[in-house]
């Protein structure tokens, strides 16, 4: 194990502490992850753009504002990454994407735009699957195992926490963006119930399925992180004005009588067998600490995923329609396909999924009554090797695609609160990640039972040799 | 049977036609799998809701103030 008391490791909570104190300077904070990252990222190729002087002047600014009294809170002097998804004001944001390569937003999005008020320092801006559409992030690398993919699409994002290069940063999720890159990355990530973050200023890949969200190191953090960019955005209608809660306060530590679901179908089905045996030991972990388990079944399960890819599909087809009829040799060959197969997409197909997707909330909102969180695993499987397309199962080979999507789309389609929080490792030393999910905007309790459970372990303080 | 036959490259070509795009003739067989594939599972699934249940997106004329 690498040493864990380097400032690159701090945590947000740690550091914030620290900062808050006057006992850490931002600076110096800011410092040493930049020259983790020149130390480690030739290696990981996690950022597309370094602001590293824009990083020490900001930090620079926080420094003099924090002596002379002006702490604004937990975020203040803390340098974070920003998928390059996410518009920043000045700075190319590219999407990882030829088509826009030299795009400079004048503004920046609402989350980054959130960040900068709270105090954070913009390190720069981290990979996506191009146009957020895949689970995989080229060219980064996993941290655990350079031959393998840090998934995606928020991948640069997973594998810049893993590495210490950061100690926040953004993801999306559409179908488990945020959730698989936490999983493969041993590190934790939420995405929040459709409409508590703004999407303003950031890429669409699904207008009805998109997510933003926190990624993080603990679970403390992703809720000091998750109190800032959650809110009500005028300009973004999708987003809902209610009460934003103080998460960290609700991070007690305290599960006795929590009702946990536990899924008797689907959501343990062709799962490689160090994943189910961790998520089973996790969910006992739970019940341990006083939780009450409750066995829940998901109906109709088989046909959440082509749902999803039916909404999914004709969604990011019709966003990029326009570019994709100018210049769709310019998307790379996947992405290419998949807006080819939204394009001939039958409109009766996609209504159709919407009006299934209705059947899917109404079903959860029945599961849901009986308990507050559900756990599964966040992925059937560890991460994939760089280039590998297919998983085996016992009878049958599946896609990527639809194995890292198997058991986080279904939450995007139903739009509940979903984390995923490291809960082991395989025998080949990778990650395994627990998804605790929740009902509709009760982050609180999702990340009061992560927090819960991440006390009971080790493998969020674990780091990959680099 | 309505979803009896599967979707050929060749019907994704003539689909392409009347949406106005190209589709890469190295892509077609791929994309004729995957819609016949979502087709069968949506329609499936369309059968275990009532007939009458609508979408939870709904595009519609209300104006918000």
């Amino acid at each position: 194990m690498a040493e864990t008391k380097e400032l690159h490791w701090l945590s947000i909570g740690e550091a914030s502490q620290l900062i808050e104190k006057k006992e850490l300077s931002p600076l110096e904070l800011t410092r040493a992850v930049l020259e983790r990252i020149r130390a480690v990222d030739g290696r990981l190729k996690a950022f597309v753009t370094l602001l590293d002087k824009e990083a020490e002047a900001a930090a620079r600014t926080a420094e003099e504002s924090i002596r002379r009294g002006h702490y604004l809170g937990p975020l203040h002097g803390i340098p974070v990454a920003i998928k390059d998804l996410y518009d920043t004001a000045g700075v190319k944001t590219t999407s990882c994407s030829k088509l826009r390569a030299s795009y400079v937003p004048k503004e920046d999005c609402a989350v980054v735009r959130k960040l900068r008020e709270a105090g954070a320092i913009i390190l720069g801006k981290v990979t996506t699957h191009e146009f957020a559409f895949g689970f995989d992030s080229p060219p980064t690398r996993n941290p655990w195992n350079l031959d393998c993919t840090p998934s995606g699409s928020s991948g640069g994002s997973g594998s810049a926490l893993a590495a210490g290069m950061c100690l926040g940063a953004t993801g999306s999720d559409t179908g488990g963006s945020i959730r698989a890159p936490a999983a493969v990355n041993g590190i934790a990530g939420i995405k929040p119930t459709y409409g508590r973050i703004s999407k303003r200023g950031v890429a669409v890949l699904s207008w009805s399925l998109d997510t933003t969200g926190p990624m993080a190191r603990t679970v403390k953090d992703l809720a000091l992180m998750l109190r800032v960019i959650a809110g009500h955005d005028p300009l973004d209608e999708t987003t809902v004005d209610i009460l934003v809660p103080d998460y960290a306060a609700a991070l007690t530590g305290e599960i006795r009588g929590l009702r946990v679901g536990v899924p008797k179908n689907y959501f343990f089905d062709d799962v490689q067998p160090p994943v189910a045996e961790a998520v089973r030991a996790a969910i006992k972990a739970l019940e341990s600490q006083g939780a009450s388990l409750v066995e829940v079944s998901v109906p109709n399960s088989e046909y959440l995923l082509p749902t999803f890819f039916s909404i999914v599909i004709p969604e990011a087809a019709s966003y990029h329609q326009k570019t994709f009829r100018e210049r769709g040799h310019e998307y790379g060959e996947d992405v290419r396909g998949l807006l080819e197969t939204g394009e001939v997409f039958l409109a009766t197909t996609y209504i159709t999924a919407q009006r299934s997707r209705m059947a899917f909330k109404n079903a959860f909102r029945e599961t849901f009554r009986g308990i507050d969180v559900l756990a599964t695993p966040a992925l059937p499987v560890t991460a994939a090797k760089v280039g590998q397309a297919t998983y085996r199962f016992r009878d049958r080979e599946e896609p990527v695609f639809g194995a890292f999507a198997r058991f986080c789309c279904p939450f995007n389609l139903v739009g509940l609160p979903a984390v995923s929080v490291p809960c082991g490792f395989s025998p080949d030393g990778l990650p395994i990640g627990l998804q605790l999910v929740g009902k509709p905007f009760d982050e609180a309790s999702v990340l009061r039972a992560a927090d819960a459970f991440e006390r009971t372990t080790d493998y969020h303080t674990r780091r990959p040799r680099l | 049977m309505i979803q009896a036959q599967r979707v050929t490259g060749q019907d994704v070509d003539h689909v392409a036609k009347v949406a106005g795009v190209n589709v890469a003739a190295q892509d077609r067989e791929d994309i004729a799998a995957r819609l016949s594939e979502l087709r069968t599972a949506v329609m499936q699934m369309a059968g275990r809701i009532p007939a009458d249940s609508g979408p939870s997106v709904i595009f519609d004329a209300r104006w918000e103030d």
